[in-house]
């Protein structure tokens, strides 16, 4: 695992991360990795493999949420602020989002 | 520094007041020598002294238990037939939903989630007059083995406090030791009872996977977490789970069987089979101490093989695949939107979710989402998600087979006992504290932590129980056989 891996991984899971966090994660997480090899323990014969679904084909890369369907979807709202759709019934009891409203 | 000696571990409100267990406080309570509000005051009174250096709750609930201390009273003034519980009074891990309270889960991105519905342990709790008294400290989301990883601050081990009481059910196992409650509920993903309950000189039982609901329980891992009891001996910790445990509807992974706290009496100890692992024992900073207890089960005509277990690294590594795949599925709900922690950064909806994430989970948390991702990433998925979820089937298989032969199998709980809190920050060092209780985990198989004999001055160490699956019955035979033999003496 290297800092790019940490830091696409952070990005696809909506995870802001330091730079000084992504250098103490992959190095710690290198460690970590390094023992999750012990699985390779299991001896080959003890599992049939053929019974296991194979693994989707989808490509994993982070991706932005703004989206056309997503203004599609948040157009039918009829209250909408920047780009976030209001829900009175919990933002409007939250003092720091209230104050930023007004 | 506090220490105490086993034999004369004098837990608890009835403790203190000569009564071995719940079934005596019980029967002192109906003979009104005392209140039901007389016992939820004392405890009070001690957490109040001790939360400013224990830190074992996030929530103490006085008013409500002291309201239905007196609901509890008047039902025996008026001589209304009491629940199986009346006079317990229990405290809860803050990853449960209790109606009403917060529900932290120890983190920063719930701090003010207000539970809007009971768990289902906690309707059964008060279905059986139980009473709660407050919400444990724990460590975060239930990630860690020290309960310091917190977002509310390291709780203090009551027989030390400069170390640790385990976790991630650390505050639950620190109530208990320090008096503050009689029984508290924990959660066990790989270990979370049963290690803080060996730091702690408890009792710590994980039921077979499916035995107790996990309606209403911050889900962390699905596939692996229990909730279940802590307490200061077998025959609270057993009548609390046979309350807990069952079926529900809105938990399909319970399963269809009722322990019943009778079904012990039934076994015939000398006909238990037991399998130890020699290796195991050796493995821990006093091996003399687990063999002095399998000398006294020898003696008392137990059946002892030894077993050829496939190594514990092999189980704390599928754990260590499947936790944080799991746990990253789960926590992608956490975003700060409808409640927790959201950040004032809010220049589109995506700043706005890696910034709630990003400050609203501490460190712990983050390395097991980035770890979770990466298992399960379409690079890596099989070599590792793919091969753990495997390697699970053939550990229960050789599991299934090795119980053919034994009923119970006895290892260590932990390597050594509680450690200092400046100790052991490395993430992988940590990980390795679940080395003997994550088996339990993967198999999904009950087992009971119960505490060696220790002297004045030392800390507890912890001997473990596994049994087949809804096998605890056997559990509560070894352990009730242990409690006369060896702590009663």
């Amino acid at each position: 695992m290297d800092k790019k891996e940490v830091g696409r991984l952070a990005a696809m899971i909506k995870l802001d991360l330091s730079e000084a966090e992504i250098s103490e994660y992959t190095k710690q997480l290198d460690k970590v990795l390094e023992y999750l090899d012990k699985l390779q323990a299991v001896p080959p014969q003890a599992i049939n493999y053929a019974d296991w679904p194979s693994t989707q084909g989808q490509k994993d890369e982070a991706s932005n949420s703004d989206s056309d369907l997503r203004r599609a979807l948040t157009s039918q709202f009829s209250k909408e602020t920047l780009e976030h759709l209001e829900v009175p019934a919990v933002f409007s009891e939250n003092k720091e989002f209230k104050s930023k409203q007004e | 520094m506090r220490t105490k000696n086993l034999k004369a571990n004098k837990n608890n409100f009835y403790n203190m007041h000569q009564y071995s267990n719940l079934q005596e406080l019980q029967a002192n309570l109906l003979m009104k020598k005392f209140s039901m509000e007389d016992v939820v005051l004392a405890y009070l009174d001690k957490i109040k002294t001790d939360q400013p250096t224990l830190n074992d709750f996030i929530t103490i609930m006085e008013e409500s238990a002291l309201e239905q201390a007196r609901l509890l009273d008047e039902k025996i003034a008026t001589g209304v037939k009491l629940g199986e519980l009346a006079g317990t009074v229990l405290a809860i891990k803050d990853n449960i939903l209790v109606k009403d309270q917060l529900c932290t889960s120890g983190s920063k991105i719930l701090e003010n989630y207000i539970a809007p519905y009971n768990a289902t342990v906690i309707e059964k709790l008060l279905a059986a007059d139980a009473i709660i008294i407050g919400k444990t400290n724990m460590d975060e989301l239930a990630c860690g083995s020290s309960n310091q990883t917190s977002y509310f601050g390291p709780v203090k081990n009551p027989l030390n406090t400069d170390c640790v009481p385990g976790g991630s059910s650390g505050g639950s196992a620190a109530a208990v030791a320090a008096e503050h409650c009689a029984v508290a509920l924990g959660s066990d993903t790989g270990g979370s009872i049963r290690q803080p309950a060996s730091f702690c000189g408890l009792w710590g039982l994980k039921g077979t996977y499916g035995a107790v609901s996990r309606y209403g329980v911050t889900a962390m891992a699905s596939s692996f977490d229990q909730i279940g009891p802590l307490a200061t001996n077998p025959d609270d910790l057993f009548r609390v789970f046979e309350v807990l445990q069952g079926q529900d509807n809105n938990d399909l992974t319970t399963l269809d069987y009722k322990f019943d706290f009778k079904d012990a009496d039934k076994i015939d100890i000398k006909k238990l089979r037991l399998g130890i692992v020699p290796e195991y024992f050796a493995k821990t900073d006093k091996p003399e101490l687990y063999q002095e207890l399998l000398e006294e089960l020898k003696a008392a005509g137990l059946e002892v093989k030894e077993l050829t277990l496939p190594e514990p690294d092999l189980a704390l590594a599928i754990y260590y695949i499947l936790q944080p795949a799991e746990l990253s599925t789960n926590l992608a709900r956490l975003d700060g939107i409808r409640y927790g922690y959201h950040s004032a950064a809010r220049e589109t909806l995506d700043a706005f979710y890696r910034n709630n994430r990003g400050a609203g989970f501490g460190a712990e948390i983050k390395r097991r989402l980035i770890l979770g991702t990466y298992v399960l990433s379409a690079e890596y998925y099989d070599a590792y998600y793919k091969k753990a979820q495997q390697a699970r089937e053939y550990l229960r298989a050789e599991y299934r087979k090795l119980f053919e032969n034994i009923d119970l199998i006895y290892i260590p709980t932990t390597l050594g006992p509680a450690f200092r809190l400046d100790e052991k920050m490395d993430p992988l060092q940590m990980y390795l504290e679940d080395i003997f209780t994550v088996s339990a985990n993967v198999l999904g198989i009950p087992a009971l932590s119960l505490p060696l004999p220790y002297a004045d001055g030392e800390l507890p160490r912890g001997a473990q129980f596994m049994a087949a699956w809804q096998r605890e019955d056997q559990l509560q035979a070894i352990g009730q056989f242990i409690y006369n033999k060896i702590h009663k003496k």
